[in-house]
């Protein structure tokens, strides 16, 4: 991501004709590349979680971080007092800082610099010291402050007031006299100059009326009008819409609708506009891509949205065509002038003509003073020389010693210090869960299990499963992506469309319906016509309440009614939740439904009898399910799978908690689709053949785990056999109690539930935040995931994980030849874990650069994503709600394989290579036949070793969370490890 | 005294000064930087509301029961100065104990709303500072029995309203979109304090009783016409400022910049219909002038057409509420202007209930939308619904269409002719203290240069 042109290297003579094709050529390269750095959020409705900086997946994480953060001005690491708050507290131990100070520094750690003190010294004494005043005007209060200045650093040495006087006067007169005349980071965009200057925000102009435009561009159906010549592009609907009515304009803009009457017919394209723009205000050629990515990322969330529908259309009812971008930022930098030109002209009561805005702008600079004095950097320097005690030496520095610690202590920048923080941060967890593992006894299976349930991999199912195992220890528990291997495009009997239900990088090839049960087709059919009157009912209704006369007859009828509802639910909310499922069930007879499962058309499609998969594409789904997951053998002679979902109302950013293997949408369908599937006789007879012997007697049921209320539904119950009845009774009551133990561990992040709260309680609790209006925390979704294994269950089972990892089950010892399996697992479980956990890891570190800010003020729009209030850009990212626990660390996957078979792996997939080699994920392998982990450090895989500190004991989950509201260490429970045992 | 009448002072006291003496008790440990726990606050706030609701709930239950008309309450001797007097007093009748049901009602669902919904938010007692201001002055508003107690609670929903609208003041729209409802504000207390001033020259005394009971014929048999129908132009524009009517529209959805639920209270309900309620309750002055009394009929119904033209090409589900909320006021006000009293009533309750409820249901409007294009389909979603079959290529719907995207150009209009001049008075008031004060002091106005002498 350097910012060079890179096209001309011709020196053949050009007709300017060509010089401006080549001027295009190259404004076309440089806006797919500032396109690919804009948020890639797709609309809310679809919520998938991606790295917000997958674009430099190809370069090392903390060099990418560097590079971002001067293209982005958002935060990259924690800032320096939450890290040091945390080593307050003991999450990050200073030993830690120091050995990772130590590896990064190499040999270059015990060069002496000054005295006695080495690098290492000073820079370890830097981070020990509190940051206390980050800015100029912060070390100069200080400063002016002294009293305070010296209660905060405690000096060492009993050296007086006047001493430390001297030293300090020493310090900040030397270093303002070395100090490197800091490279001045000139904004590439004129706004910050104008800013600067004059006080005014030419932003603050244009965005009003460039995100009210594209909002009304953009809309997929919250308006009522749509915008007229919408169809024409981006610029033609703007001049239409600003030539209809310019009087309306303000002042600034007045001149919009003459500009483009004047504007030449073939001049009218959007590079040719923006070429325009550049040659006006006189940026020059190789700053044309950062003045062009800045004025883009300027609404970021905005110009995003616009090219996430230009490249994806079939994600939205109305498309945009192709090349909107570019009209969008031609319009930007069209306003952008005008506002500009509107200030500097009051600024400085002159008439300015758009074609001097270049000289303008350039007498401008002029008035711009930068200011350096050093104030900050001196008293850390001052604070480092008392740490070091060289209170004694500091009078005979010489000018070329302090050139050397000025350089020393200035070049261990901010950005490097939290990095060093970050790092401690991140390895004390990871050693925490590493000893765990590694010091699991393993298990002797003494009696065979009875039931196996199969569920997302998602970090919210740990704790359900670990509470099932310590509930009913004749469980066994595996761990799936939650599309369970079947992609499909469904639809719901009563749904109108298909929805694709895999990972959003697939795209299905077949169509599945759920149709209801022929005995109840009549109803289903009263039910629909029934369901679309009311709704078209509901929304006449909603819209007339919204307009003039029927409004008023409405409010002034109905409208005291509405203070029943609102009352209602705001005071009542279980009860009005209570009362309205009451009242569904009394008017809604129940639908029996079945899959539309298999085709009997040779082509898919959707519809008619090309829906549905065939006999043989069934048969491969369910091996290769099967196979993924080493549950091909010692079938239980029941097997539940259960897809999750998650319900609440009043939540923008409800898809964000569903499944994410199912491109967020509750993962139900594929779960009773794959039980279905595997229950079929024709399809276990397949899999006999392969190999595969599935017992007559074994049942496979589908289900879906709420993930915020904590319950679990089953489908197609009336399909059980019967001699199956029992085991199922008795399953169901080891999950209801799972179900309930789950609720209860939730319950521990809560702040509003008490810690002492009971079990059933708990459960209430749950279900209570999920039906609340109010309430904007209903589940804490992916927030404090921070690990991924794959492997076989036994090498975790017993271990508290504290919902902090996902559980992709694999067995090593299944997968001998090419390890295609793994391969297979880790390029659907390695981008899907490590884009939520990187959406986590940068909405947590600056919640309102990479994420949306607090979802308090959020004003939805355009039915494609939220605002911040009145009129914002376009908020991507997760909500602080949601992030406000989490810990930013990166995901540590550990993987049951050997480091031979993942370097062939990761050399067969790029992408993956990637993400391990480039350490936007930090991988460890666990030997599938013994206790040796190593961990990938830099690009090689390093044995780990035992920190010694033994993994405490516990009896059962709840004795260990109980009353405790903060991240938990990773203990042994008991309960759950005497694996098919019946207790 | 009888026992009536001491019940009556009693639930009236409730009513009364529960708001005030939790706005006061949230103020002060504000004001001392005591830190109090959410779940304290969330109790004295619902508690003082409470009882506030159950002093009106008890008043309404005596009128019924007692078949009162009116009861007007004094907390305190007034305060009388020679040709000065300031009454505080309060006033019940079917119309300020309606609008105070319904304001109390509101402000205890919301305040039990905001308790969940601010949990963990660093400005939670702010908030809360900032909503008892708002109740109190609410109760004040719609009780006072006095145009100069109208003031107070008036300005006290003013303060609080501006205030929570720049409440997340780390980012610059709020605090600039505050501003904005701020000096509207502004320009509707002058007004309303020299409406005080000529109803005082003109009848000697503000209570609404007196107005109330003599009616428009018995004013103008009284006192010169002119003076009052002035002050009934000023009472227009102090409730077209707060009633947000045109041409003062601008600042409506530039308003929901706070918390959810103050958008909901505030612009949904209870501050937009303020204006509507102070001209319900002087209607006789209104009504003195049939000119007036048409002009009033005439704003209203512009607002309502203006902004139910808007309405339609809002994007944002905020935008689009506000609007809805601003068609009805806009008949509201034509229905005042028209002499009705009862109709206006009802209108604001149901009106105010009802937007309520569709402002806390905003961020519902994704999964709403979504099921609705489910159950639909999306094709005929487009197709059933208005949308769609609207396409506007003429000038005169273009024309029309852009000035719905444009608000009406109100919000420009707003800025250039009153909120920019205000902000540069201000300016120009804060320069010449800077040099007045330099020049006192001693010292070189050094940094007052103009931008032509710096270069």
């Amino acid at each position: 991501m350097t910012f060079h042109s890179n096209t001309h290297s011709k020196h053949t003579p050009e007709t300017p004709q060509d010089h401006h094709n080549n001027k295009l050529a190259h404004l076309a390269e440089i806006l797919i590349h500032a396109a690919h750095l804009l948020p890639a959020q797709g609309p809310i409705t679809t919520f998938v979680h991606h790295n917000p900086l997958h674009l430099f997946e190809s370069k090392p994480f903390h060099e990418s971080l560097l590079e971002a953060d001067r293209i982005f001005g958002s935060q990259m690491y924690l800032s320096e007092e939450r890290y040091h708050a945390e080593l307050e507290k003991g999450r990050i131990l200073f030993s830690d800082l120091e050995e990772i100070l130590k590896s990064e520094l190499g040999l270059k750690a015990n060069e002496i610099i000054i005295g006695k003190s080495t690098r290492f010294e000073i820079q370890s004494s830097m981070l020990r010291n509190l940051p206390f005043a980050a800015t100029e005007k912060e070390a100069q209060w200080f400063i002016a402050n002294s009293k305070r200045l010296y209660k905060i650093i405690h000096p060492k040495s009993s050296a007086d007031k006047k001493n430390l006087n001297q030293v300090l006067e020493h310090c900040l007169k030397n270093t303002k006299n070395v100090a490197l005349k800091a490279e001045h980071h000139t904004p590439a965009r004129f706004r910050e100059l104008i800013l600067e200057v004059t006080g005014e925000d030419p932003d603050l102009l244009v965005n009003e009326l460039l995100i009210r435009f594209s909002s009304a561009f953009l809309d997929q159906g919250f308006a009522i009008w749509d915008l007229p010549n919408r169809d024409a592009g981006f610029i033609a609907a703007f001049k239409s819409f600003c030539q209809s009515n310019p009087s309306l304009l303000g002042s600034w803009s007045r001149t919009l609708p003459d500009y483009f009457k004047n504007l030449h017919q073939e001049k009218n394209s959007a590079l040719e506009l923006i070429l325009e723009s550049l040659e006006i205000l006189g940026v020059t050629r190789e700053n044309w891509e950062p003045f062009l990515i800045q004025s883009l990322l300027a609404i970021r969330g905005w110009a995003g949205m616009i090219w996430q529908i230009e490249v994806r259309p079939d994600k939205v009812p109305l498309p945009v065509s192709p090349g909107t971008l570019a009209q969008f930022l031609a319009i930007r930098l069209l306003l952008d002038r005008l506002a500009m030109k509107k200030i500097i002209k009051e600024f400085s009561f002159r008439k300015t003509s758009t074609k001097d805005l270049k000289h303008e702008l350039a007498t401008l600079k002029n008035h711009s003073e930068i200011k350096q004095d050093h104030t900050a950097l001196g008293l850390e320097v001052f604070c480092v020389a008392l740490d070091l005690g060289w209170e004694k030496q500091i009078p005979d520095f010489t000018p070329d010693d302090w050139t050397k610690v000025v350089f020393e202590i200035e070049n261990f920048s901010q950005l490097d210090q939290r990095k060093i923080f970050h790092l401690a941060y991140e390895k004390h967890l990871y050693r925490q869960v590493l000893d765990s593992i590694i010091t699991l006894e393993q298990q002797k299976q003494t009696k065979p299990f009875l039931l196996q349930a199969i569920f997302c991999i998602d970090e919210r199912e740990e704790s359900f499963r670990r509470h099932l195992e310590e509930v009913d220890p004749s469980f066994e528990t595996y761990g799936a992506a939650g599309f369970f291997n079947v992609p499909m495009y469904f639809k719901a009997t009563l749904d109108s469309f298909y929805t694709p239900l895999c990972p959003i990088i697939i795209m299905p090839s077949n169509w599945v319906e759920e149709l209801p049960e022929e005995e109840y087709l009549k109803a289903y059919k009263t039910r629909a016509s029934g369901m679309k009157t009311i709704q078209m009912a509901s929304h006449q209704l909603h819209l007339g309440s919204r307009g003039g006369a029927l409004g008023a007859l409405l409010s002034a009828t109905f409208g005291t009614l509405a203070a029943i509802p609102l009352a209602m639910t705001v005071l009542f909310p279980r009860l009005t939740a209570k009362i309205r499922r009451y009242l569904a069930a009394f008017f809604r007879k129940k639908i029996e439904t079945k899959l539309k499962l298999e085709r009997f058309s040779e082509k898919a499609g959707p519809t008619g009898n090309q829906v549905g998969f065939s006999l043989q594409e069934m048969a491969t789904m369910g091996e290769r399910f099967l196979r993924d997951t080493g549950l091909t053998r010692n079938f239980c002679r029941l097997v539940f799978i259960f897809g999750h979902g998650s319900s609440s109302i009043n939540n923008p950013h409800q898809s964000a908690y569903n499944c994410g293997a199912c491109g967020g949408s509750p993962g139900g369908a594929n779960a009773r689709a794959l039980a279905q599937i595997l229950n079929d006789k024709r399809v276990r007879s397949i899999l006999q053949n392969n190999g595969i012997d599935i017992p007559d007697e074994t049942y496979f049921m589908g289900g879906l785990s709420n993930t915020s209320i904590n319950h679990v539904s089953f489908f197609d119950k009336d399909l059980l056999p019967s001699i199956h009845n029992q085991e199922f009774e008795k399953a169901k009551i080891s999950l209801r109690e799972a179900c309930m133990r789950n609720a209860h561990e939730r319950c521990r992040r809560f702040q509003s539930a008490p810690l002492d709260i009971s079990l059933e309680e708990a459960q209430r609790h749950v279900e209570a935040r999920a039906e609340d209006l109010a309430q904007p925390r209903p589940e804490l979704g992916h927030a404090t995931n921070a690990i991924c294994i794959v492997g076989r269950r036994e090498r975790t089972r017993g271990i508290y994980l504290d919902r902090r990892a996902f559980l992709v089950s694999y067995d090593p010892t299944q997968d001998i030849p090419n390890h295609d399996i793994l391969e297979r697992i880790l390029n659907a479980a390695m981008p899907v874990c490590s884009g939520i956990n990187l959406e986590f890891f940068f909405s947590q570190v600056d919640p309102t650069g990479w994420g949306c800010g607090t979802k308090l003020p959020h004003n939805p729009t355009s039915y494609l994503g939220v605002m911040d209030g009145a009129a914002s850009d376009l908020r991507t990212g997760l909500p602080w709600q949601v992030v406000e626990i989490h810990e930013a660390v990166r995901l540590l996957f550990i993987i049951e394989s050997t480091p031979e078979i993942m370097r062939k792996i990761l050399k067969r997939c790029p992408p993956l290579a990637n993400l391990c080699y480039n350490h936007w994920i930090n991988l460890v392998v666990l030997d599938p036949e013994s206790s040796q982990a190593s961990i990938l450090t830099g690009k090689e895989f390093v044995p780990y070793e035992f920190s010694g500190t033994p993994t405490q004991k516990v009896k059962s989950s709840i004795d260990w969370y109980r009353g405790k509201r903060n991240h938990l260490g990773y203990p042994h429970i008991s309960n759950a490890m005497n694996a098919g045992v019946n207790v | 005294m009888n026992g009536l009448e001491s019940a009556l002072d009693f639930f009236a006291a409730m009513a009364i000064f529960s708001p005030l003496a939790l706005a006061l008790f949230m103020l002060l440990a504000f004001v001392f930087q005591i830190r109090l726990p959410e779940k304290l606050i969330a109790l004295v706030v619902e508690l003082s509301v409470f009882i506030a609701f159950a002093g009106i709930i008890g008043l309404v239950s005596l009128f019924l029961a007692n078949g009162l008309k009116k009861w007007g309450y004094e907390p305190f001797p007034t305060f009388h100065l020679e040709s000065f007097h300031f009454d505080f007093q309060f006033y019940f009748d079917w119309l300020s104990l309606s609008f105070a049901t319904l304001a109390l009602l509101l402000c205890f669902v919301i305040a039990f709303f905001s308790q969940r919904y601010m949990h963990r938010e660093p400005g939670y007692q702010r908030f809360f500072v900032l909503y008892s201001i708002f109740v109190s002055g609410i109760v004040i508003a719609s009780l006072s029995g006095t145009i100069e107690s109208l003031f107070v609670g008036w300005e006290m929903v003013g303060l609080s309203s501006a205030l929570l609208v720049a409440f997340f003041h780390e980012r610059i729209m709020p605090t600039r979109n505050g501003l904005h409802l701020w000096i509207v504000y502004r320009i509707s207390d002058a007004a309303l304090f020299l409406a005080s001033y000529l109803l005082h020259h003109a009848l000697g005394q503000g209570f609404f009783q007196a107005i109330l009971e003599k009616g428009s014929e018995g004013l103008a048999n009284e006192v010169s016409s002119p003076v009052l129908v002035g002050a009934g132009v000023l009472i227009f524009l102090a409730s077209a400022c707060k009633s947000a009517l045109f041409p003062f529209s601008g600042w409506l959805p530039r308003a929901m910049e706070g918390p959810t639920p103050t958008s909901a209270i505030f612009y949904g309900a209870l501050s937009i219909h303020l204006g509507a309620f102070l001209l319900l309750r002087l209607n006789p002055i209104v009504q003195l002038s049939p000119i007036l009394a048409w002009i009033v009929v005439f704003f209203g119904l512009l607002t309502a057409l203006a902004s139910g033209i808007i309405a339609n090409a809002q994007t944002d589900i905020k935008s689009i509420l506000a609007y809805a909320t601003l068609t009805q006021v806009g008949i509201i006000i034509a229905e005042i202007g028209f002499g009705l009293e009862l109709l206006p009533l009802i209108h604001i309750i149901g009106h105010a209930s009802l937007r309520t409820y569709q402002f806390l249901r905003a961020p519902s409007s994704f999964a709403y939308y979504k099921s609705l294009e489910e159950s639909l389909g999306r094709t005929d979603l487009n197709k059933y619904l208005p949308k769609g079959r609207i396409k506007q290529t003429g000038a005169l719907s273009l024309a029309i269409y852009s000035f719905a995207l444009n608000r009406g150009g109100m919000d420009s209009m707003l800025e250039k002719f009153i909120t920019k001049p205000f902000i540069q008075v201000l300016k120009l008031a804060d320069m010449f203290e800077k040099k007045w004060g330099s020049i006192l002091a001693g010292t070189e106005p050094s940094k007052l240069k103009t931008p032509e002498e710096r270069s």
